[in-house]
């Protein structure tokens, strides 16, 4: 019984978080936490911390762990799979209804402004991002970040260089600035 | 079948320094799937990153496997898809049984930190040549009212993109604006 509860609170994160990245954050605060008690309050920052601070998509980082910790091997892959088929699924029938529909004329204006929408999006994004890892009063990160900022995106503007290559060497000084 | 094979090394690559969440890792699948690559036009992966952000489910997984299903099929898609989904959170769970003692989120945290600057940069980097590239603002100088309304809505509102994404389509199809 338990099992399915878990099964159903990840389904409900699933289809629910819109938005992405750390807008997932409250939305398992209340389905996991408050909702369903799978888990408690600290268990859940704790998890945050690592899922915003490693690699990979925020969500699965989350619920993963969380499968495991309950139902060993079993709970993490279904978890897994309840988390991210329906909402994917649900992805690729839009995006066959738009490819059918494509060639209509309301379909292309749409589709024409939201192009710009998109561009806001990530500039937010960015924004966001920096007011993120902010912190007060530091004003040598705010000095660190704004420097490697501004070169990594001038780079990677005039240059053909790879990100990856930026983010490795980045965080390599970093290490030792910070 | 070299094809599959330059998805498994995408995959892996986008997994492992997909640092600060789905947006921020688009401008990483960008690079990897469609200049290094060529998996798809950029014209429809445009189309497909509007779609993977207002639509609900982890961005990094959606895109992807959109991208390799266009390639490869349901072969493609079906290993990009595992991967995507798997690497990150088997890394944390190993991590968290077996090196527990031995981890420092003070560490993680500081190296966190190090690198974000370099992904906000390569995300102003993308940001900037999508702005360059959008037909519309090319002719309408009013785009960039629209950005700016959109970016401070996202970042002082707390308004869901989707709801800014539906006000934007309801807007389009109320005023029939071509």
């Amino acid at each position: 019984m338990e099992f399915l509860v878990f099964i159903w609170a990840t389904f409900l994160v699933g289809i629910f978080s819109f938005g992405g990245g750390k807008a997932y954050i409250p939305i398992f605060q209340n389905i996991y936490v408050d909702q369903y008690k799978i888990i408690s309050n600290f268990q859940l920052t704790e998890l945050v911390t690592y899922a915003v601070t490693l690699p990979g998509p925020i969500a699965p980082m989350i619920t993963g762990p969380v499968g495991f910790d309950l139902y060993s091997v079993g709970g993490f892959i279904l978890g897994l799979f309840v988390l991210t088929l329906p909402p994917f699924l649900l992805f690729v029938f839009i995006w066959q209804l738009y490819k059918h529909h494509s060639e209509k004329k309301k379909v292309k204006v749409i589709a024409n402004y939201l192009s710009p929408a998109i561009i806001a999006l990530l500039l937010s994004v960015c924004f966001t991002l920096f007011f993120g890892v902010r912190q007060p009063q530091n004003y040598s990160y705010d000095f660190y970040f704004i420097t490697i900022f501004a070169v990594s995106s001038i780079v990677l503007i005039k240059t053909k260089i790879h990100p990856i290559v930026l983010i490795i060497v980045s965080g390599f000084i970093g290490y030792f600035v910070i | 079948m070299e094809t599959i094979y330059k998805i498994i090394i995408a995959s892996l690559k986008i997994s492992l320094f997909s640092f600060g969440g789905g947006a921020a890792a688009t401008a990483l699948i960008q690079k990897e799937y469609i200049d290094k690559n060529k998996f798809m036009e950029m014209a429809e992966f445009k189309k497909l990153v509007i779609l993977a952000n207002a639509m609900p489910g982890p961005t990094t997984l959606q895109l992807t496997t959109m991208v390799a299903f266009n390639v490869a099929s349901y072969l493609g898609a079906v290993i990009n898809y595992i991967i995507i989904l798997f690497l990150g959170p088997t890394i944390l769970v190993v991590a968290l049984a077996f090196l527990r003692p031995y981890i420092n989120p003070e560490t993680l945290f500081k190296l966190s930190l190090a690198s974000i600057p370099a992904i906000v940069g390569m995300l102003f980097a993308f940001t900037w040549s999508m702005f360059k590239q959008d037909q519309t603002a090319a002719y309408d100088w009013r785009i960039y009212y629209f950005i700016f309304i959109i970016v401070f809505l996202l970042l002082f509102s707390h308004v869901n993109v989707i709801f800014i994404f539906l006000g934007l389509i309801a807007f389009l199809l109320i005023f029939k604006i071509d």
